[in-house]
């Protein structure tokens, strides 16, 4: 079994196992904060969108960047960018009570800084689909 | 209590909350056995009372630790307060923890244990709380679990005693070794497993990898 992860101070591992799979079982999920890995998995090859495992009725949604600092942490802006970009272009998209995106984009994700005109786009394209796209920095 | 200059201001502040929780412990079983509102506010009184003379009592100078301690007390008499509906177990690490405490006085009366309604656990509790309070909690809807010794194996333990959660908040501290999983590796197949136990009653769930200290604002559903 593949464990992605990686290392502490202390020479410790640390990581995660698999993703959490599609959440559309929740039937009464509104509102949702959750790391990318965590939805994903570590690996960005999953071949998964937001819309196949977001559940019909969520409204907010938080993705965190949590382990970004980690040297192996593949989830930059731009990746996640696309992510959220998906749903843009998915025809009948099913979550048509989601009303706010937010991403969390940490000072380590800033290290793979995107190009701040694609974020201004996104969200101006999703404004436009009644949708507010935020950004977080804790 | 502070007799002296021979104690360092250390030593005063571990005393002061040794002593109070076991002052803690017998008010809050008499507490729980008694449903009369006036005995009960009055204990309550008493208590804040209590608080305000040991905290006058810290060294002044040392700040973070008075901050501590008055944020460990006054959520261990929060639910005092509030008829135990909202129930916050933040524990000093010291023995007994405020969850040693309430756990056995909450077993003793576990009709009362129904009646919570808000439960946060924060670190060194949540396996303590498990393995003593093995009652269901029916009337529970939101939970914040922020242990740094709970994996998803706790969690689905926990989750079993909870069929009404509505608002969880689970925190997996990515710089712990979870004891009950003998990995440090979140699996998120477990995780996936102890949620759905809540999977028609969750409204609002909040997963981290880091530690939180806020509280969810329960205006727009975020941790302030």
């Amino acid at each position: 079994m593949r464990l992605m992860g990686g290392s502490l101070e202390n020479g410790s591992a640390w990581g995660i196992k698999k993703c959490i799979g599609s959440l559309r079982r929740f039937k009464n999920l509104r509102r949702l904060e959750i790391p990318w890995i965590v939805l994903f998995a570590w690996s960005t090859s999953c071949d998964k969108n937001l819309e196949d495992v977001l559940p019909i009725g969520i409204r907010d949604l938080l993705l965190r960047d949590d382990l970004d600092s980690f040297w192996t942490y593949e989830w930059t802006q731009e990746v996640c960018g696309l992510q959220v970009e998906a749903l843009l272009r998915q025809e009948n998209c099913r979550l048509r009570q989601l009303r706010c995106i937010t991403i969390e984009l940490s000072e380590w994700t800033s290290l793979t800084y995107w190009d701040s005109d694609a974020w201004h786009w996104l969200q101006q394209a999703f404004q436009q689909t009644g949708i507010v796209l935020k950004f977080y920095d804790p | 209590m502070n007799d002296g200059c021979h104690l360092s201001p250390r030593k005063i502040l571990v005393s002061v909350e040794e002593d109070i929780l076991h002052t803690l412990q017998k008010l809050i079983a008499n507490l729980f056995m008694s449903r009369d509102t006036l005995r009960m506010t009055s204990l309550a009184l008493l208590i804040e009372e209590l608080l305000e003379l040991i905290l006058s009592c810290l060294p002044r100078q040392d700040l973070a630790s008075t901050m501590r301690v008055s944020k460990s007390l006054s959520q261990i008499v929060q639910p005092l307060l509030f008829g135990a509906i909202d129930l916050r177990l933040i524990g000093p690490d010291i023995h007994p923890t405020p969850s040693h405490l309430l756990c056995g006085t909450i077993k003793e009366q576990a009709d009362l244990a129904l009646l919570i309604e808000h439960l946060t656990v924060d670190a060194h509790t949540t396996a303590t709380f498990t393995r003593e309070l093995p009652i269901e909690l029916s009337h529970l809807t939101k939970l914040q679990l922020r242990d740094c010794e709970t994996g998803p194996g706790t969690l689905e333990r926990f989750l079993l005693m909870t069929p009404s959660i509505e608002v969880l908040e689970f925190n997996f501290p990515r710089d712990m070794e979870p004891i009950d999983s003998g990995s440090s590796f979140l699996d998120c197949d477990e995780l996936a497993r102890a949620l759905d136990f809540v999977k028609t009653s969750l409204v609002h769930l909040d997963l981290s990898l880091f530690f939180k200290t806020g509280v969810i604002d329960e205006a727009d559903g975020r941790l302030t």
